[in-house]
């Protein structure tokens, strides 16, 4: 259709080049909602939680009793400023279900069980944008 | 009826009803592609088998000497190695050690849910593209098959086998507020 009318146009049409013009804009308009959407959604809570749960989850299956990790959550403390949530609930030991739940709303959060029994603390640094792990036995 | 004949002109001549299907198109696969990717979890059951293994073996070899206390009839794994037995118990995880002494005597420990079978099926089709998919479903299972070294009640240093098989079932879950 684009075609024809670039077509017609050349022949001298020159009102054919305006709906052209319209319709390039528009769609690009509708593409860039379409992409800023999904990058969004892909950069978005339940992405970060789903990601911080399983990277902290894999970390404490790795490490050894009486270590300490600190890992960068930088973009945890954001989100979770955003939504209103206390720095101190944001990952957690749930004890019940054993494993480890990274909550960052209210809407509640990602949870990785894990095999140890060890006693775990987890103390946020927001100034230097880490989560402290302490893995005690 | 001029009206609306021109306005409906107006309208197609910037957007065809192919244009409009083409967008719909998109609108539809973008949001098939958002919800895959949302509901998509990487699987990490086969990276957590072979932690699990890992941490198993650390815990009961040190140095290639087999801890003599996994020799004695009340020894517990769970205590041992800090493991979470809950965890096993709900089918999460497996553990089967298997220590073969120098006489051929075999002592096993196993968790609650007996999983040998699919794990060494699985380890075993691993080549075969075919039977890896169907084995998909399963858990992932890791093996470490080692000599080590024990003594008998005598003091003597012998050689033994360590053959430890993890898995893993283990899946991230969300969890919503009620």
């Amino acid at each position: 259709m684009i075609n024809r009318e670039i077509i017609k146009s050349k022949r001298g049409d020159s009102e054919v080049l305006m709906p052209v013009v319209v319709s390039v804009v528009v769609m690009l308009f509708f593409f860039s909602l379409i992409f800023l959407g999904a990058s969004d959604v892909a950069k978005g809570v339940a992405f970060y939680e789903k990601t911080y749960a399983q990277q902290i989850g894999l970390l404490i299956e790795k490490a050894s009793p009486y270590s300490e990790i600190s890992i960068d959550f930088k973009r945890g403390f954001e989100i979770a400023k955003k939504q209103g949530r206390n720095i101190n609930e944001l990952v957690k030991i749930d004890k019940k279900n054993n494993g480890v739940l990274v909550s960052l709303s209210n809407r509640g959060g990602y949870f990785m069980r894990i095999p140890y029994e060890y006693d775990i603390r987890f103390i946020p640094l927001p100034n230097e944008n880490k989560m402290k792990i302490i893995i005690l036995k | 009826m001029n009206l609306v004949n021109d306005k409906k002109a107006g309208i197609e001549k910037y957007f065809s009803l192919v244009d409009l299907s083409m967008y719909l198109v998109v609108i539809l696969g973008v949001l098939v592609f958002m919800y895959f990717f949302i509901a998509s979890n990487p699987d990490l059951r086969e990276k957590e088998a072979n932690l699990l293994n890992d941490k198993i073996y650390g815990c009961l070899v040190k140095q290639g000497h087999l801890n003599q206390d996994f020799l004695n009839k009340d020894f517990d794994v769970y205590s041992y190695c800090d493991l979470n037995k809950q965890v096993f118990d709900e089918d999460r995880f497996y553990f089967r050690i298997d220590f073969k002494n120098s006489t051929g005597k075999s002592k096993i420990v196993e968790s609650s849910v007996p999983h040998k079978t699919e794990c060494e099926v699985q380890l075993s089709v691993s080549g075969s593209e075919e039977a890896s998919s169907k084995a998909e479903k399963w858990l992932k299972c890791f093996r470490t098959n080692k000599a080590v070294f024990y003594y008998d009640s005598n003091g003597n240093m012998l050689k033994g086998n360590l053959d430890i098989l993890t898995g893993s079932n283990n899946k991230i879950e969300s969890k919503f507020k009620e």
